[in-house]
């Protein structure tokens, strides 16, 4: 049996990610300022290799993709750290979590660290866009059956 | 002459991340740069953040002080204060890890964290 532990929630105007891409003397393709913002929210392991892929393109669309993929993985996890205990919000950093999507198109959102500490935790990660909006919903619930016994995702494998 | 070596100032990056303007500072830096450098004392490290956030365009034309709450008093969100805790490292040559900049609410808890950096310059 599963009970919720906490439900956070962000909203964000895509915009302002693409005007602090944009902030500089330095195209964004080399921008320093960029670069380690980028280190600093994205995830080393699964989401910045991503990110470095689309902005090496140099291309508008190449751009875009890494203003979306940077939106959404910040109002993501702007939306995990609201549903967190106080005592974990301290250790927060938003490098440590991912966001990706399932075989069915579906995001979920993993902090490989701290689901080693709290492997009962699950987060449901919902996000949507319309316009220059993006928002991200994440509840926090506490499950029976630790992580390990999740799938590589960190969700469960379902029959859609 | 280290501190003024390894100052952010001579290079002028702040104006490529709050580019409203170059502050004063910038000037004064080049123009002592065969002097003493002076004490990084907490009169100092105020006076370069209340210039970092006049430049900021969210915060500039605002009343910076010591009190002052980053997200209360100056109206800045959660990105803001990414960017702002950015442009301090650059601003005085440090690393502020992410569980430090979520405690700095303040721009006093900003000078006390800097002041307390051996290597900020």
């Amino acid at each position: 049996m599963s009970r919720i532990r906490g439900l956070g929630t962000d909203i964000l105007h895509v915009s302002r990610i693409e005007k602090i891409f944009k902030r500089g003397p330095e195209p964004f393709s080399i921008s320093k300022h960029v670069t380690k913002l980028a280190e600093r929210v994205l995830n080393p392991h699964k989401e910045l290799p991503v990110f470095q892929d689309y902005r090496n393109q140099n291309t508008d669309s190449g751009f875009r993709e890494c203003v979306r993929l940077f939106a959404t993985s910040w109002a993501s996890k702007e939306a995990v750290y609201k549903c967190l205990d106080p005592a974990e919000q301290r250790k927060f950093s938003m490098a440590h979590w991912y966001k990706q999507n399932d075989q069915h198109g579906r995001p979920f959102i993993i902090g490989p660290q701290y689901s080693k500490i709290h492997p009962m935790d699950k987060f449901l990660l919902s996000v949507s866009h319309d316009a220059d909006l993006v928002t991200a919903t994440v509840i926090r619930s506490e499950d029976g059956d630790p992580i390990s016994g999740l799938s590589e995702a960190g969700i469960r494998q379902t029959t859609p | 002459m280290l501190r003024l070596s390894c100052s952010r100032l001579l290079k002028g990056s702040r104006a490529s991340a709050f580019p409203l303007r170059v502050p004063s500072l910038v000037a004064q830096a080049q123009w002592r740069q065969y002097s003493a450098a002076p004490a990084l004392t907490k009169d100092i490290i105020q006076e370069r953040i209340v210039e970092l956030f006049e430049s900021y365009d969210k915060t500039a034309g605002k009343e910076i002080l010591p009190s002052s709450s980053f997200t209360r008093d100056l109206g800045l969100d959660s990105l803001d204060t990414v960017e702002v805790v950015m442009e301090i490292e650059n601003e005085f040559s440090i690393i502020i890890p992410d569980h430090e900049a979520d405690e700095i609410k303040t721009v006093q808890q900003a000078i006390d964290f800097i002041a307390s950096q051996d290597d900020a310059c």
